[in-house]
């Protein structure tokens, strides 16, 4: 196992990613659009410290195309 | 000439007081007779022939609509031909319909005997989803 790894896997079993935040998924013309504001705190679990604090606005469109149903046949 | 008028009148009156009375009585017996005797006859006859008329005929009805509505089926046949398209819209979805229409057509033949277009536009008001995060916690687990 090399350095890289182990630092990685400490990394990442010590800590965790906690999130909050608000988002709004509303339908626009052709698709749906996600707004919203997310905080992000990364903690180091084994110390119970706070490390890193982001925020993460977030302002996305999916575009969905029509979407066509045949009718059913009557038997 | 007056004489004779006051002596119809008298006449008049007399035959008035005794007879009408008299036919008034007449009429009450009448009334009370129709009322008493011929009324609960004739309502009895009434809902014996009703009765009787369901008796005889509901199966003979029965058996014509049985009969009607297997000839119908056996002879036609309903179609539906089109599709829906949905289309995502501001605030909401469109349902539209391209071509939707009902057929008959005669199961032998398959001959379209009447055709009806059938007008598709539907609009559901979606609202916006509101989706919060509350102390959401991603933890990671190391592949050994």
């Amino acid at each position: 196992m090399s350095v890289v790894d182990e630092l990685v896997e400490n990394l990442v079993e010590r800590n965790a990613v906690r999130l909050n935040g608000t988002m709004t998924i509303s339908l626009v013309d052709g698709g749906l659009t996600v707004k919203g504001r997310l905080f992000s705190t990364l903690r180091d679990q084994k110390k119970g410290k706070d490390l890193l604090n982001v925020e993460i606005p977030v302002d996305a469109q999916v575009n969905v195309g029509e979407v066509v149903i045949p009718l059913p046949q009557i038997r | 000439m007056s004489d004779v008028k006051a002596f119809i009148d008298t006449v008049g009156k007399d035959v008035t007081t005794v007879a009408v009375p008299r036919i008034e009585t007449l009429a009450t017996g009448i009334n009370e007779t129709v009322l008493n005797q011929y009324g609960p006859r004739i309502s009895a006859f009434a809902n014996d022939l009703v009765k009787d008329i369901i008796k005889d005929q509901s199966a003979n009805v029965r058996d014509f609509v049985t009969a009607l509505i297997q000839e119908l089926c056996q002879r036609y046949r309903p179609e539906i031909l089109g599709e829906v398209h949905a289309r995502l819209a501001q605030g909401g979805l469109d349902l539209t319909g391209q071509g939707v229409k009902l057929d008959l057509k005669r199961q032998d033949t398959g001959a379209v005997v009447a055709s009806l277009d059938i007008p598709i536009a539907i609009r559901i008001n979606v609202s916006d989803v509101a989706v919060t995060l509350k102390d959401t916690t991603i933890k990671l687990d190391v592949v050994r």
